[in-house]
């Protein structure tokens, strides 16, 4: 391959793998979940004593400050010009809400005007008055922008703060001419807003490109300390039923293809036949029903001391099943489809021509067949690979593994997003990896691809 | 000679076989749903969590699992309480006998640190923060040590617990370098956002929030009767009794210092097959929240009978359906009560929970039987009688639906009903209800939803109808935060609307009340009001399904979580 397609194959790769992995990071930090305290998120079931609504609000007000969450999420934002407008003109924290909440629905003139007349009236009020207002104020903004307001809402809502100040004075004036008056519609129009470098994703790309995945929010554990163990199981089990059943399938695949009538061949393979058609997740459950029935336990390959070397985590009993399992689900499949291959092999000219030269059976087949199977093979065995994530997935769960898959799923049930954006970045690494270390063998073993 | 040495030998061989290890009491394996991920007694988390960290840190107070009384646990007695204009003063005297593992006695020193810990900046305890905002300071006493008066302001019945119901963390652990120790409790609160900034709290939170606090064994370390001797993620969590535990010295005629068996083992099984299997080939002592099938079946079995003991016991976790009160077509009570003739109880309850469920009238247990209304009825499911309700709160059937004029609007009755994706007791609650409603020609459109998903749009009152579980217990009657109109703005936990200013003071005097009598009346009558406005379809009181094995003795079930006090059980060799 030449060095400029390598090199457009590498780009294509870097570019899928930040796109997709950009996309569910920003994704994740949409979700409600993200946003909310622990054990804060769900307030209608939770219990918080006596505690009022405005400690309620400036407590999740603290943790999206201590999250960085309080940071725009992107370069750019789309807002509406009535909003970015407001942003201009920079109204203090405190009268923020209300302030914009009139400018989008009343206009910037009308709300200016009594943005002045309201800061000269405060000026002279005392803190209670001050406060009093701003509370009915801000709640009658929070009923502006609510969605879902009933007709009789919407229609009290224009209506004059109950019990805002003297009737007749300046201020009210102002507040009845701000009601009346209505926002151009422009204001509602989408606009692209910058909002610089100090954002969540910036922040967030800086310290991936720095090889820090981030801090697991369930235990304050890095999130590649999380992942290398895990990592570790998934991979011997994967590797170790993946051998065995690429041992299986190819000593299966020859024995079937060289003997396709006899009674064992038939046998075996109506067998395998039924086993690609079982769920996964039955064929584990049949295992381990099997293994506890002859009295086995998944809690006795524990070391004294807590440690698990690698050469414990291979005597696992848990390990040894799910490697079984997994070889299960993989042997069906990969044994059939290789038998195919090879019996389509047979039927070539070259194979004939062998054969009819005084070539044996079995030279013919090794020296011949198989190399020309080796290519659909290969590419079946990199789709299997992909595959046995799920598979793995299916097996760590149902033998309690505390695997790759296990982790994942945990980490998107508990809102571990840190975990779980770094475990789709390695997985989508592991993926194209495969698919690119595949092309690159088909290039060299099969002399047919490179003068493609 | 060779018989010398056969003899020798046998001699041996009898001598090394006789040398064996004091035989250990056999372990009790109790089945864990999930991993509880960390084991951080600041930050909030699952209830294996919390169910693990009660064996290992002790609170000055504790809930006896049978009785459901409160009994002092790291305190000597129950706090003397004392109130004063709008504060009011617990003060707690602690055991002289509590001590830590480093042989050093738990002072009020520690309790003070824990208040710090709870409501310090930079450190994963918003929900303790807004749990416990209530307690403002906490008073020392150098003379001595033992001794605190905690400050709260405002009064609530449900304090007489909650001032005390928070772990009691060791300050030789959590502060080594006293950092915190010399900053008050007042000053911790009031300068919140300068200690943010300032470095050497900064590095006090980094230690604070390491992986360490949150596995080690070294570090998850208390007061309690148990030690975390090993944990292997999503495998297993084995707890050792201390050898030399202080409760030891004044267990005598305490439950709440119970700690019987010397080892119990956790075992994190995910899926409910695996733990069935489990649970059957007598891997596990103990597995709770068995689903309704299986654990009907195993009911059935001779082989299993003989094996295990079978419990349903009450909890506290009350299904219900919610209306949106906030919506116009909703908002009469009329409609919503006519929905409420729409449920099928009973059906549900043998349907779903194969009978192990107790149905209820509203908030409160029907096993409380001084606070239940017992002569108030849950509505029957009864369609006329619903019919009846429309046409009176002014809908009229037509063949487009339920239609009604509001002002100038037309309003037609078609409900959304949101409930929990992959729940499947939630989901064939709804497909129930939608089939009820058709009878009468109301449409339901049905909507699975994630739960975080679910509770924005309750919080923006985005929706019509939901199905939830409210977790509840015996000692908090304080509903302020979840039916005050107070509230019912956006964002507020009153997600259904409901209140007037009749139940808003019902409920301020409810909170307050300490006269059980008075309070059981004003109780009975929020009950009558909640059914008047049907804003809650209270559906039923779920049952904990748990097999227990016949080896164990001693057992406690109770409806107060985990559901059962595993350190009264003895289990026979």
């Amino acid at each position: 391959m030449s060095f400029q397609k390598v090199c457009l194959q590498l780009l294509r790769f870097f570019l899928t793998v930040w796109f997709t992995v950009s996309f569910v990071f920003l994704l994740s930090q949409l979700l409600p979940a993200a946003r909310s305290p622990k054990g804060m998120q769900e307030a209608d079931a939770a219990v918080y004593g006596s505690t009022n609504a405005e400690t309620l609000q400036r407590i999740r007000g603290d943790f999206l400050k201590r999250m960085g969450l309080h940071l725009p999420l992107f370069y750019s934002s789309i807002t509406s010009y009535g909003e970015s407008l407001a942003k201009a003109l920079a109204f203090p924290p405190e009268d923020a809400l209300w302030a914009t909440a009139a400018l989008r629905k009343h206009g910037a003139s009308p709300t200016l005007a009594f943005f002045s007349l309201w800061q000269a009236w405060v000026k002279q009020a005392t803190p209670t008055e001050k406060r009093k207002h701003r509370e009915l104020l801000n709640a009658w903004a929070v009923q502006v922008v609510a969605t879902s307001l009933s007709p009789e809402a919407k229609e009290a809502s224009t209506l004059f703060p109950a019990g805002f100040t003297k009737s007749g004075s300046k201020l009210e004036l102002a507040w009845e001419t701000l009601q009346k008056a209505t926002a151009p519609v422009y204001y509602s129009f989408p606009v692209l807003s910058w909002e610089g470098t100090n954002n969540i994703y910036h922040q967030w790309l800086k310290s991936l490109f720095s090889g820090n995945l981030g801090i697991s929010t369930q235990d304050h554990s890095p999130v590649l300390d999380k992942i290398k163990p895990a990592f570790q199981v998934s991979v011997l089990l994967a590797l170790t039923g993946l051998a065995t059943a690429l041992l299986v399938s190819f000593f299966a695949g020859i024995h079937f293809s060289q003997n396709p009538g006899s009674l064992f061949t038939q046998v075996c393979q109506k067998f395998l036949y039924i086993l690609d058609s079982i769920p996964g997740f039955l064929i584990a459950l049949a295992i381990f029903a099997v293994y506890l029935a002859f009295g086995g336990s998944l809690s006795s390959s524990l070391p004294p001391d807590g440690s698990s070397t690698p050469w414990h985590l291979l005597l696992d009993p848990a390990l040894l099943l799910s490697s079984l399992c997994i070889a299960l689900f993989v042997i069906p499949h990969l044994s059939l489809q290789f038998t195919r291959g090879l019996i389509e092999q047979k039927d070539r000219f070259y194979h004939r021509t062998a054969i009819g030269k005084g070539l044996s059976p079995k030279r013919t087949l090794w020296r011949h067949a198989l190399p020309n199977t080796l290519a659909p093979t290969l590419t079946i065995i990199s789709e299997v690979i992909i595959s046995l994530v799920a598979g793995v997935l299916v097996v760590e769960i149902t033998f309690s593994l505390h695997g790759i898959g296990s982790l994942y799923t945990n980490s998107i049930l508990t809102a571990d997003y840190p975990v779980m954006v770094g475990l789709t970045l390695l997985l989508l690494l592991f993926r194209l990896a495969i698919v690119a270390l595949t092309d690159f063998t088909l290039n060299i073993l099969d002399p047919r691809m490179k003068t493609i | 000679m060779k018989n010398y040495c056969a003899n020798s030998l046998g001699i041996i061989f009898f001598w090394l076989l006789s040398c064996t290890a004091p035989t250990q009491e056999p372990a009790i394996n109790i089945r864990l749903a999930q991993d509880p991920e960390s084991l951080h007694p600041l930050s909030p988390g699952s209830a294996p969590k919390i169910q693990i960290l009660n064996y290992l840190f002790q609170s000055l107070l504790a809930t006896e699992l049978k009785d459901k009384s409160i009994q002092p646990l790291l305190a000597a007695e129950l706090p003397l309480i004392e109130r004063k204009d709008s504060m009011s003063y617990f003060t707690f005297e602690i055991r002289p006998e509590a001590q830590w593992d480093n042989g050093s006695p738990v002072t009020a020193h520690d309790v003070a640190l824990s208040l710090k810990l709870i409501h310090s900046p930079l450190l994963d305890n918003e929900r303790w923060r807004a749990q416990f905002d209530f307690i403002k300071d906490i008073k020392l006493y150098s003379s001595h040590p033992k001794r605190l008066t905690i400050v709260c302001s405002g009064y609530s019945t449900e304090m007489k617990l909650m001032a005390g119901d928070f772990f009691v963390l060791p300050a030789y652990i959590f502060d080594p370098n006293s950092v915190l120790s010399s900053i008050p409790l007042k000053l911790v609160r009031d300068k919140f956002d300068s200690l943010a900034t300032s470095n050497t709290f900064k590095s006090y939170a980094s230690f604070i929030n390491q992986k360490a606090m949150a596995r080690d064994t070294s570090f998850v370390k208390g007061s309690g009767p148990y030690r975390l001797s090993n944990w292997k993620t999503g495998q297993i969590l084995i707890l050792d009794k201390k050898s030399n535990w202080w409760g030891n010295k004044v267990s005598k005629g305490k439950s709440v210092f119970n700690s019987k068996p010397s080892k119990i083992v956790f075992q994190v099984i995910p899926d409910n097959a695996a733990a069935l299997l489990a649970l059957k080939t007598k891997q596990l002592d103990l597995m709770d929240n068995i689903p309704v099938v299986p654990f009907i079946e195993m009911k059935k079995d001779k082989k299993y009978n003989q094996a295990f003991n079978f419990y349903s016991s009450p909890s506290y976790d009350l299904a219900f359906i919610g209306i949106n009160g906030n919506k116009s077509y909703l908002k009469d009570n009329l409609t919503r009560q006519a929905l409420a003739h729409l449920v099928n109880i009973p059906e549900l309850i043998q349907v779903l929970q194969g009978g192990f469920a107790n149905s209820t009238v509203g908030i409160v247990h029907p096993h409380e039987k001084q606070y239940y209304h017992t002569n108030l009825k849950p509505f029957p499911f009864d369609v006329k009688e619903a019919h009846r309700l429309l046409n009176k709160a002014g809908w009229k059937q037509t063949p487009a639906g339920w239609k009604r004029k509001n002002g100038r609007n037309d309003e037609t009755l078609t409900l959304s009903l949101l409930y929990r994706g992959g729940n499947s007791e939630s989901e064939n609650i709804a497909l129930l209800f939608k089939q009820n409603a058709q009878s009468l020609g109301i449409k339901i459109n049905l909507q699975a939803l994630e739960s975080s998903q679910i509770g924005e749009k309750l919080n923006n009152r985005d929706y019509d109808l939901f199905i939830r579980t409210l977790v509840g217990n015996p000692y908090s009657y304080n509903f302020i935060h979840l039916f005050h109109t107070s509230n019912t703005h956006t964002g507020g936990a009153n997600v259904t609307g409901f209140g007037t200013p009749a139940t808003d003071e019902l409920l301020e005097r409810i909170a307050k009340e300490e006269d059980p009598a008075e309070k059981a009346v004003l109780l009975k009558k929020l009950q009558e009001k909640m059914q008047e406005e049907s804003n809650l379809i209270f559906l039923y009181f779920l049952q904990n399904k748990m097999a227990i094995s016949k080896q164990i003795d001693s057992v406690v079930v109770s409806g107060i979580k985990p559901g059962y006090d595993v350190t009264r059980f003895v289990k026979k060799k």
